[in-house]
């Protein structure tokens, strides 16, 4: 069973265009007192990209360009103030009709010749809020002095509060439709975590299934390179949809985890008009699927805009429609490589230049540039990436593209398991190629049995792993549902 | 200006990382507080697995051996440097998982109630 199914247009999640109504509404916003047109429902990233404005704030200290990087919400890369509301992430809040959007930290932080200086020298570290420190009085002005060159936004906090939920349209009114205490709660909906959820529900499980997108499958979103993985993916959604022990909860991010059993649920919260929901669940047994988040290697102006993990471009691609760009210089190892290349492909993004971390294997057909062994060393390009220059063992190749893919391995999305007190450590190996990974995956959490499952329990290695995660979220799916029944 | 950002919420470079891991600011608690890494919008989420790659590597587990000669610490008996990196711990990931308004947090915690 699915709940939240259809966020509404006003306040829900945004929808991606092409699953809409055939002709969404037009709406107006503003950015920087331009009048833009927009489509009711896209996200504000992607009404700006639309209208060619790529970068969305700069960074605090060396006023770098920013603009959307991980996609999700999670990295404020790309916080704009919109409504007069500053840290509204652009690439998850739909626009609407009226909304005056803005730049965050638009100007130069320490006013522009400082800044740029700070850009060349080398100052010591935290230079910008370890001076000025004493008096506590001084370091306040200077704080705030700070920030108001720098352009950041101000939080109304005088008056009522703006943001307080009103009336049965808040997208998170929904969350009432979930029981307050399930068998099992499963926290993500990707193959794992549907894996989990219905081999806990066929022990006869009552289980809840969170899921902060607003569609089930997590990252194996859009075009995938094997016909076997993305019929799984089907399989697996069509199944949960199906099954009537399972609630999914789409569009519902678990925001904490507090031992022994209580999950903070929040939907909602998608910008200045859509405060969202909180709401506390218990559950008997907890199932963490929450997948991996992208990590960006190290290299010269690895910062760029237009340098992406194969997760964000999954969600701004297939999810958003998200116009990033035209070619593209992918690098990786070789299954990381060829799943980008068939995404990219499949959204009309031509592949310039394959670059491959090991060697190429099977390859991609048609790619004017083929790289072994290859190191990504410097991207090129003041406001966007422009060009990509590679080290190989034939010497230094530059490829001149508008988009970089990094298809380096994620780490574990590891917040709640960390708040259900699973520790982590770096795996062995090289040290480009050492990931995060949990010392256990089941815990017992005073007397609440806790799971690990798929990419959060550390399985990732090459993206033919999913088969490996399935097997080992489904025991955990079983076991967490047999638990329960025994305690 | 050619920079390679390890945190891109607090803009901290791989130059700074190395030149505090060379003063000796090799634990990520003190790492944290000396250049401001991993406690920008994101906390860490971002950055924390390359933070600790080059904790763990050559340059950062010297550090590691040097700090552990002022006092006690970890580990109890002198073992690899390999399964020393394995100890450098990891920041806390503070709630809430996605960056939400306090404000929010806080008026909508007291209608649950």
């Amino acid at each position: 069973m699915t709940l939240l199914e259809k966020p509404n247009r006003e306040a829900g999640a945004a929808t991606p265009p092409s699953e809409g109504d055939p002709h969404p509404p037009a709406v107006r916003v503003t950015f920087e007192g331009r009048t833009l047109d927009a489509i009711a429902g896209e996200t504000i990233a992607r009404a700006l990209f639309r209208h060619g404005i790529r970068t969305l704030s700069y960074s605090v200290k060396f006023h770098r360009p920013r603009s959307v990087l991980c996609a999700r919400g999670r990295c404020a890369a790309c916080a704009v103030e919109a409504d007069g509301v500053p840290g509204v992430k652009a690439c998850t809040t739909p626009v609407a009709d009226g909304m005056a959007i803005r730049r965050q930290d638009y100007r130069p932080p320490y006013g522009p010749l400082l800044t740029a200086v700070a850009r060349v020298a080398r100052f010591p570290a935290g230079f910008y809020y370890r001076h000025f420190a004493r008096p506590a009085w001084v370091r306040e002005r200077f704080l705030a002095s700070l920030r108001r060159m720098a352009g950041v936004g101000r939080i109304d906090t005088a008056g009522p509060p703006r943001l307080r939920p009103v009336g049965p349209h808040r997208s998170g009114a929904r969350l009432d439709a979930l029981a307050a205490r399930y068998d099992v709660a499963v926290v993500g909906a990707g193959l794992a975590g549907m894996s989990a959820a219905l081999a806990a529900a066929r022990e006869g499980a009552r289980v809840l299934l969170a899921e902060e997108y607003a569609f089930p499958g997590g990252h194996a979103i859009g075009a995938l390179a094997h016909a076997e993985h993305a019929q799984t993916r089907d399989t697996l959604c069509a199944e949960v949809a199906a099954e009537p022990s399972i609630d999914l909860a789409l569009g519902v991010t678990i925001q904490g985890f507090y031992p022994p059993a209580t999950l903070l649920a929040f939907a909602g919260g998608h910008g200045p008009r859509d405060p969202g929901t909180l709401r506390r669940l218990t559950a008997g047994a907890v199932v963490l699927a929450t997948g991996a988040l992208d990590t960006i290697p190290l290299f010269e102006n690895n910062d760029r805009p237009g340098v992406m993990g194969a997760r964000a471009l999954r969600l701004s691609l297939a999810r958003d429609g998200l116009p990033l760009g035209s070619r593209a210089a992918i690098w990786g190892d070789a299954d990381g490589v060829t799943e980008l290349a068939v995404l990219l492909r499949a959204h009309g993004i031509a592949v310039a230049a394959c670059a491959y971390t090991d060697e190429p294997g099977e390859g991609v057909g048609g790619v004017p540039v083929v790289l072994s062994e290859a190191q990504l060393e410097a991207i090129s390009g003041r406001e966007w990436v422009s060009a990509a220059t590679f080290a190989t063992r034939a010497g230094r190749i530059r490829v001149a593209c508008d988009l970089v893919a990094v298809a380096a391995p994620g780490q574990p999305a590891f917040e709640l398991a960390q708040q259900a007190g699973f520790a982590f450590h770096l795996s062995d190996g090289p040290a480009h190629a050492r990931v995060l990974v949990p010392t256990e995956t089941r815990r017992d959490v005073a007397g609440t049995p806790v799971f690990l499952a798929g990419a959060c329990a550390g399985i990732s290695g090459s993206h033919g792993a999913w088969r490996e995660r399935i097997a080992h979220a489904r025991a955990a799916g079983e076991a967490a549902a047999r638990e329960v029944r025994v305690g | 200006m050619a920079k390679t950002i390890v945190c891109h919420c607090e803009d901290i470079t791989l130059d700074e990382l190395h030149s505090a891991l060379a003063q000796g600011y090799f634990e990520i608690e003190s790492l944290k507080r000396y250049t401001g890494i991993a406690t920008g919008k994101c906390q860490g989420k971002c950055c924390i697995v390359q933070t600790l790659r080059e904790l763990a590597s050559p340059r950062g587990s010297a550090g590691i051996r040097a700090g552990l000669a002022h006092g006690p610490g970890e580990p109890l008996a002198p073992m690899r440097d390999e399964d020393l990196a394995a100890l450098v711990r990891i920041p806390t990931i503070r709630q809430p998982v996605t960056p939400l308004r306090i404000d929010d947090i806080v008026e909508l915690g007291a209608e649950e109630e």
